[in-house]
């Protein structure tokens, strides 16, 4: 124990200030809560779609289990009542994230996080591609195509407003009779009128120099790159092991590494989710691989570590250690909805040399078969809906292709499976060291 | 009234201690306000609270937390791992109350 505690201190003297440093950076941080703040959107935006398609299609499992294909003639017609939904979540996402990205960073700097926001909003459509003939603003860039122009342009503008509004020079000077409500509304004119003016001249420039202006400059030399790098299985299993050694660690690993996952992943869900809403089905969507369709859906159940598996375990070869099963017995309802810091802190996983492998290798291999299954030989459809990250693990990929295939809920419940024997001998040697601890605290 | 808020990453984890928490507190007789919150809300829930308390998972963000914290007047620590672990509400609210000055 006493190397462990030598380690623990190394590590808490060097890389927990560095997690802390990435996670408290300003930009990095607006970024991430952006995200977060926009991810009810676009769960709504997904549950409501997987609803409609499982109910007012035909086909759909909870129409087939009451055959409302049978009683209701044109069924499928009345998916054109809750479609428009996806126009107000995922086909806006750029609008909410550069709105939420600005707000986060001027509420950093002690800005006005309102105007910030709004104003971002501003410069957001000032830099668009310009309406058409018809007087029509293309939607194209208000969606996930649009997402890392809204990024750039939240965290600029976000920077930029608490930044000049704090000059005292650039504020209009009020005669002494005007009220302070009046007189504070002209403060920040100035400072908009600062970033509006060069986002339009930068725009104009470049709509000049190149074709298409700046959304189609940045959505073909960085986001597309940037994308095509994350829709790729050693990437995905890069982010799985460096989460799961940060939670090792002891730190957060799934949020300290949000921010980058959501920019490297989120056209790819909200594209996908535009399909299915299209489609109402998984199968041909535009990124079959992503983070959420591999991890969330087959290496997770339980929480990080797909730790369902390691309370199973623990249930089945560990019933004489009291100390695991009174943490097991206390984590067992929560890891159902993938919720493990008892397991993490209690048994504890973090820090402890005999849980270090398998709750590393654990998701890397179910996120292996997950792959397997659904890209390599698609005997199961990909995994590309948002359940929301609480729905029991070895439901989602059933859930979260729609419902359509029951070989998906056997994937499921089968890394489950792989997960608890990965754990077992681990289990085994954990609960061998606790007994005969015990029995010397007791002689 | 003794008002404590707890911060994890997304406010669920730390829920199941609270519920812990508020069974122990009135074990102990204390009058005690209790909830859970995302890490993202410190801001607006750490107002006119008497400790705030971070779970061990975002320990690296207590820097943050003092700052937000500590011109409010509000005590800021992190959860010690075990009692977390173990979803020890009575520790907990017995740290919280140290922390606090009241005990």
């Amino acid at each position: 124990m006493a190397m462990m505690d030598k380690m623990q201190a190394a590590m808490e003297a060097t890389l927990v200030p560095v997690a802390a440093k990435i996670n408290g950076q300003r930009h990095v941080a607006a970024v991430r809560d952006a995200f977060t703040l926009a991810f009810p959107m676009t769960l709504a935006g997904s549950l409501v779609m997987l609803v409609n398609y499982a109910v007012l299609d035909p086909n759909g499992f909870i129409a087939k289990i009451l055959h409302l294909g049978a009683l209701i003639p044109n069924l499928a017609d009345y998916q054109a009542a809750l479609t428009p939904i996806l126009q107000g979540t995922t086909n806006i996402m750029a609008l909410l994230i550069v709105f939420l990205c600005a707000y986060k960073l001027a509420e950093a700097k002690n800005g006005d996080t309102l105007l910030s926001a709004i104003c971002a909003v501003g410069v957001f459509f000032i830099i668009y591609p310009p309406y058409d003939e018809n007087g029509a603003l293309s939607m194209t860039f208000m969606g996930a195509q649009g997402l890392f122009v809204a990024i750039i342009v939240g965290l600029l503008v976000g920077e930029a407003i608490p930044a000049l509004s704090k000059n005292e020079k650039l504020r209009i000077k009020m005669p002494d009779g005007v009220p302070p409500a009046v007189a504070q509304s002209f403060n920040l004119v100035i400072p908009i009128i600062i970033v509006f003016v060069i986002a339009s001249v930068l725009s104009f420039v470049f709509g000049n120099i190149t074709d298409g202006g700046v959304q189609y400059i940045i959505y073909n030399m960085i986001q597309v790159p940037f994308r095509s790098l994350g829709s790729n299985i050693f990437t995905v299993l890069l982010f799985a092991l460096a989460q799961q050694f940060l939670w090792i660690l002891g730190i957060h690993g799934p949020n300290t590494l949000s921010a980058i996952r959501s920019v490297m992943f989120a056209e790819q869900g909200v594209a996908n989710l535009a399909y299915y809403g299209e489609m109402g089905t998984t199968i041909g969507c535009p990124f079959p691989l992503t983070w959420a369709s591999i991890n969330d859906a087959f290496g997770n159940t339980g929480g990080s570590g797909a730790t369902l598996g390691l309370i199973i375990a623990i249930f089945l070869v560990a019933r004489k250690d009291k100390t695991q099963m009174t943490i097991a017995k206390l984590a067992f309802a929560p890891g159902l909805f993938n919720i493990n810091e008892p397991l993490m802190f209690g048994l504890p996983i973090v820090m402890n040399p005999i849980y270090a492998i398998p709750f590393i290798a654990t998701p890397l291999v179910c996120n292996i078969i997950g792959y397997l299954c659904t890209i390599v030989f698609q005997i199961i459809p990909p995994v590309t809906l948002d359940v929301g990250w609480t729905t029991p693990g070895f439901l989602i990929p059933f859930l979260g292709s729609g419902g359509h295939n029951p070989l998906s809920l056997l994937i499921g419940v089968l890394c489950v499976c792989v997960s608890t024997l990965i754990y077992m001998p681990f289990v085994r040697a954990a609960a061998k060291a606790n007994i005969a601890r015990e029995a010397e605290a007791e002689n | 009234m003794f008002k404590i808020r707890l911060f994890c990453a997304a406010g669920m984890s730390t829920s199941l201690l609270v519920t812990k928490m508020r069974a122990a507190a009135k074990e102990m007789g204390i009058e005690a306000d209790i909830e859970a919150a995302g890490e993202t809300k410190m801001r607006e829930e750490t107002d006119g609270i008497d400790v705030a308390l971070l779970g061990p998972q975002i320990r690296y963000k207590l820097a943050d937390a003092k700052k937000i914290c500590e011109p409010k007047g509000v005590p800021v620590d992190v959860i010690p791992m075990v009692d977390y672990g173990t979803m020890n509400g009575k520790k907990v609210v017995e740290f919280a109350l140290k922390l606090a000055g009241k005990k």
